[in-house]
């Protein structure tokens, strides 16, 4: 008896709010279908780390280890996820209209004012690594957050990764009212045309290999995020792949996904996780989502500046965040609301894949910057 | 904005002046890469049209195409 008392004295406050945030986490996955296939191992992890006495945890626990090996030690389950995503990314839509990944790179802009931003806060609350961790969460793009936030040391990594994978599936909330508050309905009705050009093979093999080339030589340190994207993706596009293009799309993706989330769990021990600075990166991420999509629909409209016709829709601009499809089915669905007959689907699919190879070169470049 | 700075710690002030670098270089760099990558994405684009419509990189016929077209014009 007094062994089942033992236990039940040894819980702290802090691991029964790990607990409800657990079990809200479980049941945003479940009942609202937010990101599913991380919140709901993150949502279970975060009660399994926070038990008193804990066997998952220490020198043999499972999830340490996981921690340690797949994200500590190489970063390797992040990285090794981009193979799936690359895999899984068709860069027909964007190969199409060249223009458009300018776009995916001005709504990275949310990243760069949210670092400023955290900066501003006080050097006694964030340092600069965490700053930069914080302001990745604009990436809107998972593995990029982990990958960036443990490779500048953030004691933050868990309220950082629940907080980009929370505000992602936000995206069809967060985007419309952000686009209608900075857009005219004149400029949500412009039409965009469609060409039916299509691109060559040699096109879709080369370019996974160009991007690497450029992304290598002007910003090495983001080689490990877009060199195993563009490896996926060249798995998928030359033609001669299939079954391992297959598995990097399903089988891979499916097994880092299952793994990494209750992985990050590790970081969402009570005594890290219940803390004030959380609110304030809940805060600053919803910041960097904002400014994200006011970047790209901002730029959108600065090059309509410069042509007379074949004007780009501003909303499109919206989808540069790398958020997918989420950010292409918001566009999307905006469009038509205001006209049944405008179709921007697959330029916002081009933007949104420009915005998924932007992200992990800024998600480099931070790395480099900082720690350099 | 120098009054804001003036309230600031040391400690912030470098960092504010860190993340105003990031900022500016990471811009810089993201438009040059991806610029780069446009460019490249239009040069493959266009190179790939002109073959399907039997012309070299400056727009001429291919020799191939062109030694075709002789011969059937002999003929």
């Amino acid at each position: 008896m007094d062994y089942i008392i033992e236990g039940l004295n040894a819980v702290t406050w802090q691991q029964l709010v790990m607990w409800v945030i657990g079990a809200v986490l479980i049941f945003l996955a479940i009942k609202k279908k937010m990101e599913p296939s991380l919140l709901l191992p993150i949502g279970f992890g975060a009660i399994l780390v926070n038990i008193p006495g804990s066997n998952v945890l220490g020198e043999n626990g499972i999830v340490q280890w996981l921690f340690e090996v797949g994200i500590e030690a190489s970063e390797a389950m992040p990285i090794l996820l981009f193979i799936g995503i690359g895999a899984m990314i068709d860069f027909g839509p964007l190969l199409s209209n060249p223009k458009l990944f300018l776009l995916g790179g001005a709504a990275q802009f949310g990243i760069f004012v949210t670092i400023l931003l955290a900066a501003l806060i006080g050097d006694s609350v964030f340092s600069i690594e965490d700053a930069a961790s914080i302001g990745i969460i604009g990436a809107a793009d998972g593995p990029t957050s982990i990958l960036v936030a443990q490779t500048l040391n953030s004691k933050y990594l868990a309220a950082i990764v629940v907080v980009a994978y929370s505000y992602m599936a936000l995206v069809p909330i967060i985007q419309p009212r952000v686009i209608k508050l900075i857009t005219t309905k004149k400029e949500r009705c412009i039409h965009m045309k469609y060409t039916n050009y299509t691109v060559s093979k040699t096109t879709k093999i080369l370019f996974p290999i160009a991007v690497t080339l450029v992304a290598g030589l002007i910003a090495p340190a983001s080689l490990a995020l877009v060199g195993f994207l563009m490896f996926g993706n060249l798995i998928r596009e030359c033609g001669v792949l299939d079954s391992l293009s297959d598995a990097a799309q399903n089988v891979l993706a499916n097994l880092i996904t299952l793994l990494l989330g209750i992985t990050i769990a590790f970081q969402m021990q009570a005594e890290y996780f219940v803390t004030w600075q959380t609110l304030i990166i809940m805060g600053l991420g919803l910041f960097a989502f904002v400014f994200d999509t006011v970047g790209g629909v901002m730029f959108a409209k600065f090059l309509n500046l410069f042509t007379k016709d074949n004007k780009i829709n501003p909303m499109v601009g919206a989808a540069g965040i790398s958020a997918f499809p989420m950010a292409s089915r918001v566009v999307q669905k905006l469009g038509l609301e205001e006209d049944q007959s405008n179709h921007l689907l697959m330029h916002a699919v081009g933007t949104n894949v420009s915005g998924q190879i932007a992200s992990a070169i800024v998600g480099g470049l931070i790395i480099g910057l900082v720690a350099g | 904005m120098n009054n804001v700075m003036l309230l600031m710690t040391e400690a912030t002030k470098a960092n504010v002046l860190k993340s105003l670098e990031i900022m500016w270089k990471g811009l810089a760099a993201i438009f040059i890469v991806i610029g780069i990558i446009a460019v490249i994405t239009f040069i493959m684009n266009d190179i790939s049209t002109r073959k399907a419509q039997g012309k070299n990189i400056f727009g001429k016929p291919c020799a191939k195409k062109e030694k075709k077209e002789k011969g059937s014009s002999e003929e």
